[in-house]
């Protein structure tokens, strides 16, 4: 469970119709019967290192007080596709993002964090077992280019890289929209 | 052949039952499944228990009947430790059919006798190694199990303002309560309790509404999670089991009326928020007493007149089984509000050390 939960927020992102992997089993653990709601991701990386082999990470020992919250981020997802709801989504990516933040510590997580509260994201998403994070924002929220100019700015200035914006969506998959 | 099927999976899971444009309410069979094979699933995993072993547990009613389904469906010799004023004869057939023995103490004061209970349990765990104590009271399985209603619940009801449920061991409330807080941070929780519990600084007393309320403080009833308190009183509670049934077709025990009494004066003080209300169990067991006409005209002062509206008490006190009182808890610890129960019995009467 605590395998399968671990990629809600990220293995998912990228697939026409949603669904939750287990990535070191390989196996679909739930079709949530549609695609993500659509938002806008802005990504970029942690620090400046290479990418990080999945197989050779060594599995988080999640407690069971964070199997369970994870079971009901699960809830939480499919709720989110069914209602195309990308608020619901960046709430459970978040609240999926600092569980892994206990195993997995990204650099700078509170300044992400406060970031994104800042710029009243919907949430924000990090891979599990990788250095990536990304800022989720609502794509109908107004004056989005300026906000997306703001928040690539801060983050440049902190010293991110490989910052890129992408339009997520469940019709035609991802766009990128800049870097 | 790979069959897909969980039977105690699905016997444990709550039908939702939407009770008005603002609140719906999950409809438990028999809602003690969810911690006790949540419990034992993991003391299987973790090696606590063992093909044969022997399981013990205090309890008034459900978590047994859910442990004594289980124990049987798996092989466990069981013991459940209940108290005379707690446990009808068909009950108690029923569990000892299941396999399990049932150790019935004497009550003498009425309230459930749980001290009594505990101390025997301690002990028999202490004669019999490698007995296994299921700790509903305590264990955190307990709370943990009901991230699974918290799931549902965040599946299909989406957001939610308030949760209203009864407290007894604190499991489903404060779990069911800790995991949506964590996805709503707003999140309001009510309690539905009843009077002469000491749960929330009431003194001990004899409770004529059971399978709520307590005589000891569980260490899985977590005051901070709380933001108010409902004193139901057993009449109260009957009046809305009746409107269940007669309003939704739903058969419930009198806990369950006590949550939705209270769930339902939630909804529409706050027509905006969204409440979820729990309820633990079916009525099958009380068609004798609380569904039975000529059992209700012999209580004192039945029917009176149905409440629609609590009394917001100043300070806390137990009051009569008609009336339904009500607390602004506001996340407090115990102790913030009123010394503990024990403390209080000393100082006001240094004579009685009997409930020790």
């Amino acid at each position: 469970m605590a395998v399968a939960a671990e990629t809600a927020s990220d293995a998912t992102a990228f697939e026409t119709e949603a669904l939750l992997f287990a990535q070191r089993e390989g196996e679909v653990l739930e079709h949530f019967g549609g695609s993500l709601p659509p938002f806008v991701l802005v990504g970029f990386k942690a620090d400046g290192t290479g990418g990080v082999s999945t197989l050779e990470l060594p599995p988080a020992r999640y407690n069971l007080e964070e199997i369970q919250l994870f079971r009901v981020l699960r809830g939480v997802v499919a709720r989110a596709v069914r209602h195309q709801d990308p608020r619901l989504l960046g709430r459970a990516a978040t609240l999926s993002a600092r569980i892994s933040q206990r195993y997995f510590p990204k650099p700078s997580f509170d300044y992400v964090t406060g970031l994104a509260e800042r710029h009243r994201a919907l949430g924000i998403q990090v891979a599990h077992s990788g250095s990536l994070y990304g800022l989720m924002l609502d794509p109908k929220s107004t004056g989005l280019p300026s906000v997306i100019r703001t928040i690539s700015n801060e983050l440049s200035d902190a010293g991110f890289q490989n910052i890129g914006v992408f339009s997520v969506n469940g019709a035609g998959g991802i766009h990128v929209l800049g870097s | 052949m790979s069959l897909e099927v969980d039977y105690f999976r699905a016997l444990e899971a709550p039908r939702l039952a939407q009770l008005g444009p603002n609140i719906v309410a999950a409809v438990f069979p028999l809602m003690k499944l969810m911690p006790a094979r949540f419990i034992l699933d993991q003391a299987q995993k973790s090696g606590q228990l063992k093909a044969g072993s022997h399981i013990i547990e205090t309890t008034s009613g459900t978590f047994g009947m859910a442990m004594a389904l289980l124990a049987a469906a798996r092989s466990y010799r069981l013991t459940l430790v209940t108290a005379e004023t707690l446990i009808d004869e068909p009950y108690k057939r029923r569990l000892e059919l299941l396999g399990a023995n049932v150790m019935v103490l004497e009550d003498e004061k009425g309230d459930g006798n749980q001290p009594g209970r505990l101390a025997y349990l301690k002990q028999a765990v202490e004669d019999q190694p490698g007995t296994f104590w299921t700790r509903q009271y305590d264990s955190p399985g307990n709370w943990l199990s009901y991230a699974r209603l918290a799931e549902l619940l965040a599946r299909s009801a989406g957001q939610i303002d308030w949760l209203v449920g009864c407290i007894g061991t604190g499991g489903s409330l404060c779990g069911t309560g800790a995991f949506l807080r964590e996805l709503y941070p707003h999140l309001k929780v009510a309690a539905a309790d009843t009077h002469r519990s000491v749960l929330f600084g009431q003194p001990v007393g004899k409770r004529m509404l059971r399978g709520l309320g307590n005589s000891v403080i569980p260490a899985n009833v977590r005051h901070h999670l709380i933001d108010e308190v409902h004193w139901v009183g057993a009449y109260a509670a009957y009046h809305s089991a009746h409107a269940l049934l007669r309003n939704h077709g739903i058969f419930q025990g009198p806990t369950s009326g006590a949550s939705a009494l209270v769930g339902a004066w939630i909804a529409r003080t706050h027509p905006d928020a969204t409440v979820a209300v729990i309820m633990p169990d079916e009525g099958f067991r009380h068609a004798d007493t609380v569904y039975n006409r000529e059992w209700l005209d012999r209580l004192p002062g039945w029917p009176g007149e149905a409440i629609h509206e609590p009394e917001t008490l100043s300070m806390i006190e137990p009051r009569e089984e008609w009336e339904w009182t009500r607390y602004e808890w506001g996340r407090a610890r115990l102790d913030d509000v009123k010394p503990p129960p024990e403390a209080a019995v000393e100082s006001s009467n240094p004579t009685e050390h009997t409930k020790h």
